[in-house]
Protein backbone atom coordinates (compact mmCIF):
# COMPACT_ATOMS: atom_id res chain seq x y z
CA UNK A 1 0.00 0.00 0.00
CA UNK A 2 2.70 2.49 1.05
CA UNK A 3 4.88 1.40 -1.85
CA UNK A 4 1.98 1.93 -4.21
CA UNK A 5 1.35 5.45 -2.88
CA UNK A 6 5.08 6.23 -3.10
CA UNK A 7 5.07 5.03 -6.72
CA UNK A 8 2.13 7.32 -7.42
CA UNK A 9 3.76 10.23 -5.60
CA UNK A 10 6.91 9.74 -7.67
CA UNK A 11 4.81 9.73 -10.87
CA UNK A 12 3.31 13.10 -9.95
CA UNK A 13 6.58 14.68 -8.80
CA UNK A 14 8.39 13.53 -11.96
CA UNK A 15 5.56 14.79 -14.12
CA UNK A 16 5.50 18.20 -12.37
CA UNK A 17 9.28 18.58 -12.51
CA UNK A 18 9.43 17.66 -16.21
CA UNK A 19 6.59 20.02 -17.04
CA UNK A 20 8.09 22.81 -14.91
CA UNK A 21 11.49 22.37 -16.54
CA UNK A 22 9.94 22.48 -20.01
CA UNK A 23 8.86 26.08 -19.38
CA UNK A 24 12.36 27.58 -19.15
CA UNK A 25 11.32 31.24 -19.36
CA UNK A 26 8.83 30.74 -16.53
CA UNK A 27 11.61 29.32 -14.37
CA UNK A 28 13.93 32.24 -15.16
CA UNK A 29 11.25 34.89 -14.61
CA UNK A 30 10.30 33.28 -11.30
CA UNK A 31 13.92 33.58 -10.15
CA UNK A 32 14.13 37.17 -11.36
CA UNK A 33 10.94 38.32 -9.64
CA UNK A 34 12.01 36.79 -6.30
CA UNK A 35 15.42 38.44 -6.44
CA UNK A 36 13.80 41.77 -7.28
CA UNK A 37 11.36 41.52 -4.39
CA UNK A 38 14.22 40.65 -2.02
CA UNK A 39 16.19 43.70 -3.19
CA UNK A 40 13.06 45.82 -2.68
CA UNK A 41 12.86 44.66 0.94
CA UNK A 42 16.54 45.44 1.39
CA UNK A 43 15.97 49.08 0.38
CA UNK A 44 12.73 49.37 2.36
CA UNK A 45 14.72 48.09 5.35
CA UNK A 46 17.34 50.79 4.79
CA UNK A 47 14.63 53.46 4.70
CA UNK A 48 13.22 52.15 7.97
CA UNK A 49 16.72 52.27 9.51
CA UNK A 50 17.37 55.78 8.14
CA UNK A 51 14.08 56.99 9.58
CA UNK A 52 15.47 56.00 12.97
CA UNK A 53 12.27 54.24 13.86
CA UNK A 54 13.93 52.03 16.46
CA UNK A 55 12.52 48.98 14.67
CA UNK A 56 15.58 46.86 15.43
CA UNK A 57 15.50 47.80 19.14
CA UNK A 58 11.80 47.08 19.29
CA UNK A 59 11.68 43.79 17.35
CA UNK A 60 15.20 42.49 17.83
CA UNK A 61 16.19 42.28 14.15
CA UNK A 62 16.55 44.51 11.10
CA UNK A 63 13.47 45.18 9.01
CA UNK A 64 15.07 43.41 6.04
CA UNK A 65 15.54 40.20 8.04
CA UNK A 66 12.04 40.57 9.55
CA UNK A 67 10.35 40.97 6.17
CA UNK A 68 12.45 38.32 4.40
CA UNK A 69 11.61 35.73 7.06
CA UNK A 70 7.94 36.70 6.82
CA UNK A 71 7.84 36.55 3.04
CA UNK A 72 9.82 33.29 2.83
CA UNK A 73 7.81 31.37 5.44
CA UNK A 74 4.54 32.76 4.13
CA UNK A 75 5.63 31.99 0.55
CA UNK A 76 6.47 28.39 1.40
CA UNK A 77 3.08 27.87 2.99
CA UNK A 78 1.22 29.86 0.35
CA UNK A 79 2.42 27.47 -2.32
CA UNK A 80 0.51 24.78 -0.38
CA UNK A 81 -2.54 27.05 -0.27
CA UNK A 82 -2.74 27.46 -4.02
CA UNK A 83 -1.12 24.24 -5.26
CA UNK A 84 -4.15 21.93 -4.88
CA UNK A 85 -6.56 24.37 -6.46
CA UNK A 86 -4.14 25.10 -9.29
CA UNK A 87 -3.58 21.38 -9.82
CA UNK A 88 -7.31 20.74 -10.25
CA UNK A 89 -7.69 23.75 -12.51
CA UNK A 90 -4.69 22.81 -14.65
CA UNK A 91 -5.91 19.24 -15.10
CA UNK A 92 -9.35 20.55 -16.10
CA UNK A 93 -7.87 23.04 -18.57
CA UNK A 94 -5.62 20.37 -20.07
CA UNK A 95 -8.56 17.97 -20.31
CA UNK A 96 -6.73 15.34 -18.28
CA UNK A 97 -8.82 15.50 -15.11
CA UNK A 98 -11.39 12.92 -16.22
CA UNK A 99 -8.62 10.63 -17.39
CA UNK A 100 -6.92 10.91 -13.99
CA UNK A 101 -10.13 10.19 -12.11
CA UNK A 102 -10.97 7.25 -14.34
CA UNK A 103 -7.62 5.69 -13.40
CA UNK A 104 -9.28 4.10 -10.42
CA UNK A 105 -7.54 6.06 -7.73
CA UNK A 106 -9.39 8.04 -5.13
CA UNK A 107 -9.96 11.60 -6.36
CA UNK A 108 -8.82 12.86 -2.96
CA UNK A 109 -5.53 11.00 -3.29
CA UNK A 110 -5.04 12.24 -6.85
CA UNK A 111 -5.73 15.87 -5.97
CA UNK A 112 -3.54 15.56 -2.89
CA UNK A 113 -0.62 14.10 -4.85
CA UNK A 114 -1.05 16.50 -7.76
CA UNK A 115 -1.01 19.44 -5.34
CA UNK A 116 1.78 17.96 -3.25
CA UNK A 117 4.02 17.60 -6.28
CA UNK A 118 3.31 21.22 -7.20
CA UNK A 119 4.07 22.21 -3.59
CA UNK A 120 7.33 20.28 -3.52
CA UNK A 121 8.45 21.88 -6.77
CA UNK A 122 7.16 25.32 -5.71
CA UNK A 123 8.63 25.13 -2.20
CA UNK A 124 11.91 23.73 -3.49
CA UNK A 125 12.28 26.75 -5.77
CA UNK A 126 11.24 29.23 -3.04
CA UNK A 127 13.52 27.67 -0.44
CA UNK A 128 16.46 27.39 -2.82
CA UNK A 129 16.09 31.01 -3.79
CA UNK A 130 15.66 32.11 -0.20
CA UNK A 131 18.91 30.41 0.80
CA UNK A 132 20.66 31.97 -2.18
CA UNK A 133 19.33 35.47 -1.49
CA UNK A 134 19.95 35.33 2.25
CA UNK A 135 23.53 34.21 1.67
CA UNK A 136 23.99 37.06 -0.83
CA UNK A 137 23.00 39.51 1.90
CA UNK A 138 25.04 37.68 4.53
CA UNK A 139 21.89 36.88 6.46
CA UNK A 140 21.99 33.52 8.19
CA UNK A 141 18.99 31.96 9.84
CA UNK A 142 19.81 29.70 12.76
CA UNK A 143 17.39 26.87 12.05
CA UNK A 144 15.96 25.47 15.24
CA UNK A 145 13.80 22.40 15.68
CA UNK A 146 10.92 24.48 16.97
CA UNK A 147 11.16 26.77 13.94
CA UNK A 148 11.10 23.76 11.61
CA UNK A 149 8.13 22.31 13.49
CA UNK A 150 6.31 25.64 13.24
CA UNK A 151 6.91 25.87 9.48
CA UNK A 152 5.83 22.24 8.97
CA UNK A 153 2.63 22.66 10.99
CA UNK A 154 1.89 25.98 9.34
CA UNK A 155 2.35 24.39 5.91
CA UNK A 156 0.03 21.54 6.90
CA UNK A 157 -2.63 23.97 8.10
CA UNK A 158 -2.44 25.97 4.92
CA UNK A 159 -2.43 22.78 2.83
CA UNK A 160 -5.68 21.72 4.53
CA UNK A 161 -7.21 25.04 3.50
CA UNK A 162 -5.74 24.43 0.03
CA UNK A 163 -7.47 21.02 -0.18
CA UNK A 164 -10.81 22.60 0.73
CA UNK A 165 -10.11 25.29 -1.84
CA UNK A 166 -9.46 22.59 -4.49
CA UNK A 167 -12.83 21.05 -3.69
CA UNK A 168 -14.58 24.41 -3.92
CA UNK A 169 -12.94 25.28 -7.25
CA UNK A 170 -14.57 22.15 -8.69
CA UNK A 171 -17.93 23.64 -7.76
CA UNK A 172 -17.38 27.39 -8.26
CA UNK A 173 -14.92 27.02 -11.20
CA UNK A 174 -13.82 30.66 -10.83
CA UNK A 175 -13.75 33.01 -7.87
CA UNK A 176 -13.11 30.42 -5.17
CA UNK A 177 -13.43 32.44 -1.93
CA UNK A 178 -11.51 30.43 0.71
CA UNK A 179 -7.96 30.75 -0.60
CA UNK A 180 -8.62 34.35 -1.60
CA UNK A 181 -9.77 35.25 1.92
CA UNK A 182 -6.92 33.41 3.60
CA UNK A 183 -4.25 34.74 1.25
CA UNK A 184 -5.41 38.34 1.44
CA UNK A 185 -6.08 38.45 5.18
CA UNK A 186 -3.01 36.55 6.35
CA UNK A 187 -0.83 39.08 4.51
CA UNK A 188 -2.56 41.88 6.40
CA UNK A 189 -3.03 40.22 9.79
CA UNK A 190 -0.36 37.53 9.91
CA UNK A 191 2.66 39.68 10.69
CA UNK A 192 4.36 39.01 7.37
CA UNK A 193 5.45 42.58 6.58
CA UNK A 194 5.07 44.25 9.99
CA UNK A 195 4.67 43.11 13.58
CA UNK A 196 1.12 42.28 14.65
CA UNK A 197 1.69 44.45 17.72
CA UNK A 198 1.34 47.65 15.67
CA UNK A 199 -2.23 46.73 14.67
CA UNK A 200 -5.20 48.13 16.62
CA UNK A 201 -6.19 45.89 19.52
CA UNK A 202 -9.35 44.58 17.82
CA UNK A 203 -7.37 43.61 14.73
CA UNK A 204 -4.73 41.94 16.91
CA UNK A 205 -7.53 39.74 18.28
CA UNK A 206 -8.60 38.86 14.73
CA UNK A 207 -4.96 38.15 13.84
CA UNK A 208 -4.78 35.56 16.60
CA UNK A 209 -6.92 33.11 14.58
CA UNK A 210 -4.49 33.16 11.66
CA UNK A 211 -1.84 30.43 11.80
CA UNK A 212 0.59 32.85 10.14
CA UNK A 213 0.70 34.98 13.27
CA UNK A 214 1.62 31.86 15.30
CA UNK A 215 4.25 30.44 12.93
CA UNK A 216 6.23 33.60 12.24
CA UNK A 217 6.95 34.55 15.89
CA UNK A 218 8.44 31.07 16.48
CA UNK A 219 10.70 31.32 13.40
CA UNK A 220 11.76 34.88 14.28
CA UNK A 221 12.45 33.87 17.88
CA UNK A 222 14.76 31.17 16.51
CA UNK A 223 16.49 33.82 14.38
CA UNK A 224 17.01 36.05 17.40
CA UNK A 225 18.25 33.09 19.41
CA UNK A 226 15.57 33.71 22.04
CA UNK A 227 14.99 31.03 24.61
CA UNK A 228 11.90 28.86 24.13
CA UNK A 229 9.18 30.07 26.43
CA UNK A 230 5.52 29.48 27.19
CA UNK A 231 4.54 31.66 24.22
CA UNK A 232 6.41 29.34 21.84
CA UNK A 233 4.63 26.31 23.32
CA UNK A 234 1.27 28.07 22.94
CA UNK A 235 2.02 28.94 19.32
CA UNK A 236 3.04 25.34 18.54
CA UNK A 237 -0.04 23.92 20.27
CA UNK A 238 -2.25 26.26 18.25
CA UNK A 239 -0.51 25.24 15.02
CA UNK A 240 -0.84 21.52 15.87
CA UNK A 241 -4.58 21.84 16.52
CA UNK A 242 -5.16 24.02 13.46
CA UNK A 243 -3.21 21.59 11.24
CA UNK A 244 -5.27 18.60 12.44
CA UNK A 245 -8.59 20.41 12.00
CA UNK A 246 -7.65 22.00 8.71
CA UNK A 247 -6.44 18.80 7.02
CA UNK A 248 -9.51 16.85 8.20
CA UNK A 249 -11.90 19.57 7.00
CA UNK A 250 -9.92 19.94 3.76
CA UNK A 251 -10.31 16.25 2.87
CA UNK A 252 -13.98 16.32 3.91
CA UNK A 253 -14.78 19.31 1.67
CA UNK A 254 -12.81 17.78 -1.20
CA UNK A 255 -14.70 14.48 -0.87
CA UNK A 256 -18.08 16.24 -0.82
CA UNK A 257 -17.12 18.33 -3.83
CA UNK A 258 -16.09 15.21 -5.77
CA UNK A 259 -19.45 13.64 -5.03
CA UNK A 260 -21.21 16.85 -6.09
CA UNK A 261 -19.50 16.97 -9.49
CA UNK A 262 -20.25 13.30 -10.10
CA UNK A 263 -23.92 14.11 -9.68
CA UNK A 264 -23.95 17.36 -11.64
CA UNK A 265 -21.64 16.05 -14.35
CA UNK A 266 -19.33 19.05 -14.10
CA UNK A 267 -16.09 17.20 -13.40
CA UNK A 268 -14.45 18.46 -16.58
CA UNK A 269 -16.06 21.90 -16.63
CA UNK A 270 -13.95 24.89 -15.75
CA UNK B 1 -13.01 -17.19 -30.93
CA UNK B 2 -13.52 -15.92 -27.44
CA UNK B 3 -11.97 -17.29 -24.26
CA UNK B 4 -13.61 -20.58 -23.37
CA UNK B 5 -14.89 -21.49 -19.95
CA UNK B 6 -16.91 -19.60 -17.36
CA UNK B 7 -17.79 -16.06 -18.29
CA UNK B 8 -18.18 -13.42 -15.63
CA UNK B 9 -20.56 -10.51 -15.89
CA UNK B 10 -18.37 -7.44 -16.08
CA UNK B 11 -21.01 -4.79 -16.72
CA UNK B 12 -24.67 -4.83 -15.71
CA UNK B 13 -26.79 -1.80 -16.54
CA UNK B 14 -30.42 -2.03 -15.38
CA UNK B 15 -32.71 0.83 -16.43
CA UNK B 16 -29.90 3.31 -15.98
CA UNK B 17 -30.83 6.94 -16.54
CA UNK B 18 -29.09 10.23 -16.09
CA UNK B 19 -30.56 13.69 -15.96
CA UNK B 20 -29.10 17.04 -15.07
CA UNK B 21 -30.67 20.12 -13.56
CA UNK B 22 -29.91 23.30 -15.43
CA UNK B 23 -31.64 26.47 -14.19
CA UNK B 24 -34.48 24.48 -12.71
CA UNK B 25 -35.05 22.47 -15.89
CA UNK B 26 -34.52 18.77 -16.08
CA UNK B 27 -32.38 17.70 -18.99
CA UNK B 28 -32.33 14.00 -19.76
CA UNK B 29 -29.00 12.74 -21.00
CA UNK B 30 -29.76 9.02 -20.87
CA UNK B 31 -32.91 7.05 -20.28
CA UNK B 32 -33.58 3.42 -19.31
CA UNK B 33 -30.43 1.82 -20.60
CA UNK B 34 -30.08 -1.89 -19.88
CA UNK B 35 -27.43 -4.29 -21.08
CA UNK B 36 -24.92 -6.76 -19.73
CA UNK B 37 -21.42 -7.57 -20.87
CA UNK B 38 -19.55 -10.70 -19.87
CA UNK B 39 -15.82 -11.23 -19.98
CA UNK B 40 -14.61 -11.61 -23.55
CA UNK B 41 -17.71 -9.91 -24.95
CA UNK B 42 -18.01 -6.65 -26.82
CA UNK B 43 -20.93 -4.24 -26.85
CA UNK B 44 -21.32 -1.25 -29.12
CA UNK B 45 -23.43 1.69 -28.04
CA UNK B 46 -24.69 3.22 -31.23
CA UNK B 47 -26.67 6.35 -31.78
CA UNK B 48 -26.60 9.89 -33.08
CA UNK B 49 -24.99 12.80 -31.26
CA UNK B 50 -26.71 13.47 -27.96
CA UNK B 51 -28.06 9.95 -27.61
CA UNK B 52 -26.20 9.42 -24.36
CA UNK B 53 -23.41 7.09 -25.48
CA UNK B 54 -20.63 9.05 -23.78
CA UNK B 55 -22.83 9.56 -20.72
CA UNK B 56 -23.26 5.79 -20.46
CA UNK B 57 -19.50 5.28 -20.74
CA UNK B 58 -18.86 7.95 -18.09
CA UNK B 59 -21.31 6.24 -15.76
CA UNK B 60 -19.55 2.90 -16.31
CA UNK B 61 -16.20 4.61 -15.67
CA UNK B 62 -17.52 5.99 -12.37
CA UNK B 63 -17.18 9.59 -13.51
CA UNK B 64 -20.92 10.20 -13.31
CA UNK B 65 -23.43 9.03 -10.78
CA UNK B 66 -26.57 7.58 -12.39
CA UNK B 67 -29.81 9.36 -11.50
CA UNK B 68 -31.89 6.22 -11.97
CA UNK B 69 -31.34 2.50 -12.21
CA UNK B 70 -28.44 0.33 -11.20
CA UNK B 71 -25.03 0.12 -12.79
CA UNK B 72 -22.64 -2.58 -11.62
CA UNK B 73 -19.13 -2.69 -13.07
CA UNK B 74 -16.59 -5.36 -12.14
CA UNK B 75 -18.82 -6.33 -9.23
CA UNK B 76 -19.07 -2.82 -7.79
CA UNK B 77 -22.07 -0.53 -7.83
CA UNK B 78 -20.81 2.63 -9.52
CA UNK B 79 -23.26 4.79 -7.55
CA UNK B 80 -21.00 4.30 -4.57
CA UNK B 81 -18.06 5.69 -6.53
CA UNK B 82 -15.79 2.77 -5.76
CA UNK B 83 -12.32 3.48 -7.15
CA UNK B 84 -11.49 -0.24 -6.89
CA UNK B 85 -13.83 -1.03 -9.77
CA UNK B 86 -12.28 1.72 -11.85
CA UNK B 87 -8.82 0.23 -11.42
CA UNK B 88 -9.94 -2.72 -13.52
CA UNK B 89 -11.07 -0.51 -16.35
CA UNK B 90 -9.13 0.91 -19.26
CA UNK B 91 -10.76 4.12 -20.37
CA UNK B 92 -10.41 6.23 -23.46
CA UNK B 93 -12.87 9.10 -23.58
CA UNK B 94 -11.46 10.69 -26.69
CA UNK B 95 -7.94 11.61 -27.66
CA UNK B 96 -8.25 15.35 -27.90
CA UNK B 97 -6.93 17.25 -24.91
CA UNK B 98 -6.43 14.31 -22.60
CA UNK B 99 -2.62 14.23 -22.52
CA UNK B 100 0.13 16.32 -20.99
CA UNK B 101 1.14 18.14 -24.12
CA UNK B 102 4.55 19.22 -22.77
CA UNK B 103 5.52 15.63 -22.03
CA UNK B 104 6.55 13.06 -24.60
CA UNK B 105 4.43 10.08 -25.60
CA UNK B 106 6.60 7.81 -23.45
CA UNK B 107 6.35 10.12 -20.43
CA UNK B 108 2.57 10.25 -20.80
CA UNK B 109 2.34 6.48 -21.02
CA UNK B 110 4.71 6.12 -18.05
CA UNK B 111 2.63 8.50 -15.94
CA UNK B 112 -0.70 6.83 -16.70
CA UNK B 113 0.93 3.40 -16.43
CA UNK B 114 2.02 4.22 -12.88
CA UNK B 115 -1.55 5.28 -12.13
CA UNK B 116 -2.61 1.87 -13.39
CA UNK B 117 -0.29 0.29 -10.82
CA UNK B 118 2.67 -0.54 -13.07
CA UNK B 119 6.26 0.22 -12.16
CA UNK B 120 9.84 -0.65 -12.98
CA UNK B 121 10.45 -3.17 -15.73
CA UNK B 122 6.77 -4.10 -15.89
CA UNK B 123 5.97 -0.51 -16.79
CA UNK B 124 8.71 -0.27 -19.42
CA UNK B 125 7.74 -3.54 -21.09
CA UNK B 126 4.03 -2.60 -21.05
CA UNK B 127 4.85 0.71 -22.74
CA UNK B 128 7.07 -0.98 -25.32
CA UNK B 129 4.39 -3.61 -25.96
CA UNK B 130 1.50 -1.18 -26.60
CA UNK B 131 3.79 1.11 -28.58
CA UNK B 132 4.77 -1.78 -30.83
CA UNK B 133 1.20 -3.04 -31.09
CA UNK B 134 -0.13 0.34 -32.19
CA UNK B 135 3.02 1.41 -34.04
CA UNK B 136 3.77 4.32 -31.77
CA UNK B 137 7.52 3.70 -31.47
CA UNK B 138 8.54 6.55 -33.79
CA UNK B 139 6.61 8.97 -31.59
CA UNK B 140 7.68 7.77 -28.17
CA UNK B 141 10.10 10.66 -27.71
CA UNK B 142 7.88 13.29 -29.33
CA UNK B 143 5.82 15.65 -27.21
CA UNK B 144 2.16 14.64 -27.11
CA UNK B 145 1.16 18.12 -28.20
CA UNK B 146 2.96 17.61 -31.51
CA UNK B 147 1.22 14.38 -32.47
CA UNK B 148 -1.24 14.24 -35.34
CA UNK B 149 -4.86 13.62 -34.43
CA UNK B 150 -4.75 10.03 -35.65
CA UNK B 151 -1.59 9.25 -33.68
CA UNK B 152 -3.18 10.87 -30.65
CA UNK B 153 -6.18 8.55 -31.06
CA UNK B 154 -3.88 5.52 -31.11
CA UNK B 155 -2.07 6.85 -28.06
CA UNK B 156 -5.39 7.20 -26.23
CA UNK B 157 -6.22 3.57 -26.97
CA UNK B 158 -2.69 2.49 -25.98
CA UNK B 159 -3.11 4.26 -22.65
CA UNK B 160 -6.39 2.39 -22.03
CA UNK B 161 -4.56 -0.93 -22.57
CA UNK B 162 -1.97 -0.30 -19.84
CA UNK B 163 -2.39 -2.45 -16.75
CA UNK B 164 -4.24 -5.30 -18.49
CA UNK B 165 -7.77 -4.08 -17.67
CA UNK B 166 -10.76 -6.42 -17.34
CA UNK B 167 -12.96 -3.93 -19.14
CA UNK B 168 -12.29 -1.44 -21.91
CA UNK B 169 -14.49 1.63 -22.24
CA UNK B 170 -13.72 3.29 -25.54
CA UNK B 171 -15.45 6.39 -26.85
CA UNK B 172 -15.17 6.63 -30.63
CA UNK B 173 -11.88 4.66 -30.73
CA UNK B 174 -11.70 4.82 -34.53
CA UNK B 175 -12.26 8.55 -34.81
CA UNK B 176 -9.53 10.26 -36.86
CA UNK B 177 -7.87 6.95 -37.72
CA UNK B 178 -6.77 6.03 -41.23
CA UNK B 179 -7.23 2.51 -42.61
CA UNK B 180 -3.97 1.23 -41.13
CA UNK B 181 -4.65 2.82 -37.74
CA UNK B 182 -8.14 1.37 -37.71
CA UNK B 183 -6.78 -2.11 -38.49
CA UNK B 184 -4.14 -1.82 -35.75
CA UNK B 185 -6.68 -0.77 -33.13
CA UNK B 186 -9.11 -3.48 -34.25
CA UNK B 187 -6.47 -6.20 -33.98
CA UNK B 188 -5.31 -4.95 -30.59
CA UNK B 189 -8.88 -4.89 -29.25
CA UNK B 190 -9.58 -8.32 -30.67
CA UNK B 191 -6.50 -9.79 -28.95
CA UNK B 192 -7.74 -8.45 -25.62
CA UNK B 193 -11.25 -9.79 -26.20
CA UNK B 194 -9.76 -13.22 -26.83
CA UNK B 195 -7.87 -12.90 -23.55
CA UNK B 196 -11.16 -12.38 -21.74
CA UNK B 197 -11.31 -8.61 -21.56
CA UNK B 198 -14.76 -7.06 -22.04
CA UNK B 199 -15.44 -4.05 -24.24
CA UNK B 200 -18.06 -1.32 -24.26
CA UNK B 201 -17.58 1.00 -27.18
CA UNK B 202 -19.45 4.10 -28.24
CA UNK B 203 -19.77 4.99 -31.88
CA UNK B 204 -22.21 6.56 -34.25
CA UNK B 205 -21.12 4.44 -37.18
CA UNK B 206 -22.64 0.99 -37.51
CA UNK B 207 -19.67 -0.29 -39.53
CA UNK B 208 -17.33 0.19 -36.57
CA UNK B 209 -19.35 -2.18 -34.41
CA UNK B 210 -18.95 -5.24 -36.58
CA UNK B 211 -16.83 -7.19 -34.10
CA UNK B 212 -19.31 -6.62 -31.25
CA UNK B 213 -21.73 -9.36 -30.20
CA UNK B 214 -24.29 -6.83 -29.06
CA UNK B 215 -25.29 -3.52 -30.52
CA UNK B 216 -27.32 -1.25 -28.28
CA UNK B 217 -29.05 1.49 -30.20
CA UNK B 218 -29.73 4.71 -28.37
CA UNK B 219 -31.87 7.62 -29.42
CA UNK B 220 -31.59 11.09 -27.92
CA UNK B 221 -33.90 11.26 -24.91
CA UNK B 222 -36.63 13.87 -25.05
CA UNK B 223 -36.45 16.24 -22.11
CA UNK B 224 -40.11 16.41 -21.24
CA UNK B 225 -41.88 14.74 -18.35
CA UNK B 226 -44.06 12.58 -20.64
CA UNK B 227 -42.30 9.50 -22.00
CA UNK B 228 -42.07 9.93 -25.72
CA UNK B 229 -42.91 7.05 -28.05
CA UNK B 230 -40.04 8.27 -30.20
CA UNK B 231 -37.53 7.12 -27.61
CA UNK B 232 -36.37 3.75 -28.68
CA UNK B 233 -33.85 1.50 -27.15
CA UNK B 234 -33.03 -1.75 -28.75
CA UNK B 235 -30.51 -4.39 -28.14
CA UNK B 236 -29.78 -6.93 -30.80
CA UNK B 237 -27.31 -9.68 -31.24
CA UNK B 238 -25.08 -9.72 -34.23
CA UNK B 239 -22.58 -12.18 -35.49
CA UNK B 240 -19.22 -10.86 -34.41
CA UNK B 241 -16.59 -10.28 -37.01
CA UNK B 242 -13.04 -9.42 -36.30
CA UNK B 243 -11.00 -6.74 -37.96
CA UNK B 244 -11.98 -3.58 -39.75
CA UNK B 245 -13.04 -3.36 -43.31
Amino acid sequence: MLRDVMNLAWAFVARSALTYASYRSKLLLGFASLILSAITFLFVGRVVELAGSGFEDEVGMTYTAFALIGVTVHGVAASGLHAFRKAVRREQLQGTFEQLVSSGRSIRLLVFLAGLSETIIGQGVVLGLAVLILSLFNVTIPITLTALAAVALYSLTVSGIGLASAGLIMIFKEGEPVSWAFGALSGLLGGVYFPVSILPVWLQRAAWVFPTSHALPVVRAGFRGSAQDAATATHLAFLLASAAISVAVGFLVLGRACEHVRVTGTLREY
Amino acid sequence: MRAMGLTTKIVEFSDVGKHFRRRGRRLDALRDLSFTVASGEAVALIGPNGAGKSTALRIAAGLLKPSLGRAVVCGFNVSHGTPRARRRIGVSLGAERSFYVRLTTRMNLAFFGRLAGLRGRGLSSAIDHVAEELRLEPWLNVRAGRLSRGTGSRLAVARAFLGEPQLLLLDEPFASLDVLGCALVCSAIDRRLRDGCALVMATHRMGESRFCEQVVELQPPVSDPVPSPGVSLQSRSVRPQTGCE
